[in-house]
């Protein structure tokens, strides 16, 4: 079998994948990169870019603190990344469309400001004088100023570029068939490329990157990793003119007009394997949603329609770190609806973890171990 | 050949330059040059450039034009007007 080495192998290629790849490869080192198929073909091109710390989080607690701290390094990003990623401080308007939603908007409201975040109640009137096209029907919204967007595929892209640049590989259409321990430590990956036969890259650090099949490359070393696909469709229109400025979350269906001008429309949540079918049901739900909020919409015409899979986990927190029980295996993964938010900040923690031995951010509330039964103790590992 | 500056997807106005910058960054697929250029994006999508790109792939790798996959076509295919309602109601 044809043997090489490499130093880190990251497992893939997705916006997570390269961002590992391009905070390792500014630290000096050279790492490979692992896709099953091409650069972000899954999730990372199956999400519509909303940045939203905010609007996204429940309550105070690790996910925020991550999403926060993240969304942060975006301004300096679209300037350091040379492929341009259209960032766009363009704020959120989280439209209040029932009494039941006033309440828990208020809630959200009081939460967010004690906790010192930037967050305005605006009236009805209020609210359409922000954007003139949303229907009158609205009570009103929460404005986050600070909740922004941006083109997904281009952050895919523009780690990927300034990764390859700085000296990462990246093997496409390549599959894990493997990983080879020995005492417990990582000691390399068997791989094969499409009409090529097996072969083994040796490495003692492995970073699982694989989103919705992370738990797969997890029970190749005996680990039972709980992230699994969630659905989500999504819909584009065509380019229309600038109907709104904010990205506009509903109780059903969020939207935002991207640079291109289309308005992008999702996301259902979906929990059905891996199956990327796109149903009329679910393009139905998110179309007549967007069309109750912004009626204008009846005129554009809708071009397209596609499905990614979410790498979900029960508390929606990422998994992060090393795991006690086989050294060498390094986990990047679980980042559900938020992969593209989380991608700076998973980049450089995992990155720090691996160089620097230490990370300026506690990853404690992120590890495998916070979850009962992450060993499969009844197989042995591969 | 096809001239560098000729646009193969006139919806989006993507330049067979584009096309081959795509490839040599690394696009092994119809779909991975759509993701990266937007070729075969807009109004139409793809349905008159995806067989010029498919072309250009296999002129740049040399892979037979017979193993070049088409892309992955999305719904509604067709663009289709907004207001229109996708499910039937469930007679009574």
């Amino acid at each position: 079998m044809f043997q090489r080495s490499k130093d880190i192998v990251i497992i893939g290629g997705g916006v997570i994948g390269c961002s590992i790849a391009y905070y390792l490869a500014k630290k000096g080192v050279k790492p490979l990169i692992i896709e099953r198929k091409e650069i972000a073909s899954e999730a990372s091109c199956a999400a519509a870019g909303g940045l939203w710390p905010q609007s996204e989080s429940n309550g105070p607690g690790v996910f925020l603190d991550l999403c926060l701290e993240s969304k942060k390094m975006f301004p300096a990003l679209s300037r350091e990344l040379e492929w341009d990623i259209s960032f766009d401080p363009a704020g959120l308007l989280h439209l209040i469309e029932d009494e039941k939603a006033m309440e828990e908007s208020e809630k959200l409201l009081n939460w967010q400001k004690k906790r010192g975040l930037q967050v305005e109640f605006l009236s009805r009137e209020e609210t359409l004088k922000k954007e003139s096209a949303l229907s009158p029907d609205i009570l009103g919204s929460l404005y986050f100023e600070n909740d922004d967007q941006l083109s997904t595929i281009d952050l895919s892209h523009a780690f990927y570029l300034e990764a390859i640049r700085l000296g990462a590989e990246v093997m496409q259409n390549t599959e894990v068939k493997g990983i080879n321990l020995k005492k417990g430590r990582v000691e390399g990956v068997v791989i094969e490329r499409k009409g090529s036969k097996k072969e083994i890259i040796q490495t003692k650090i492995v970073v699982n990157a694989a989103g919705a099949w992370s738990k797969i490359i997890g029970e190749m070393v005996g680990l039972r990793i709980p992230v699994s696909p969630m659905k989500g469709q999504i819909v584009l229109t065509d380019p229309l003119p600038t109907l709104f400025r904010c990205s506009l979350v509903a109780q059903d269906v969020y939207m935002m007009q991207k640079s291109s001008m289309n308005v992008v429309l999702g996301s259902t949540r979906e929990d059905v394997g891996y199956n990327k079918t796109v149903t009329p049901e679910g393009i139905e739900k998110l179309r007549s949603a967007a069309c109750n909020v912004i009626p204008r919409l009846k005129n554009a015409v809708m071009v397209r329609t596609w499905a990614g899979l979410r790498p979900y986990t029960q508390d929606e927190v990422p998994i992060f770190g090393r795991v006690d029980e086989v050294e060498g295996f390094i986990m990047a993964c679980g980042h559900f609806r938020n992969g593209i938010l989380l991608s700076p900040v998973t980049g450089k923690l995992i990155a720090e973890l691996i160089i620097d031995k230490k990370t300026s951010f506690p990853l404690e509330g992120t590890r495998l171990s916070r979850f009962e039964d992450y060993l499969i103790k009844d197989k042995k590992a591969v | 050949m096809i001239d560098d500056k000729v646009i193969i997807c006139r919806c989006e106005e993507v330049t067979k330059e584009e096309i081959v910058k795509a490839i040599r960054r690394g696009a092994t697929t119809v779909n991975a040059i759509k993701r990266w250029t937007r070729a075969g994006m807009g109004l139409c999508q793809g349905k008159s450039c995806v067989q010029w790109v498919a072309r250009i792939l296999s002129e740049e790798t040399g892979k037979p034009m017979k193993e070049i996959k088409p892309h992955t076509s999305r719904p509604p295919i067709r663009p289709v007007k907004f207001s229109v309602k996708l499910t039937e109601e469930e007679e009574e």
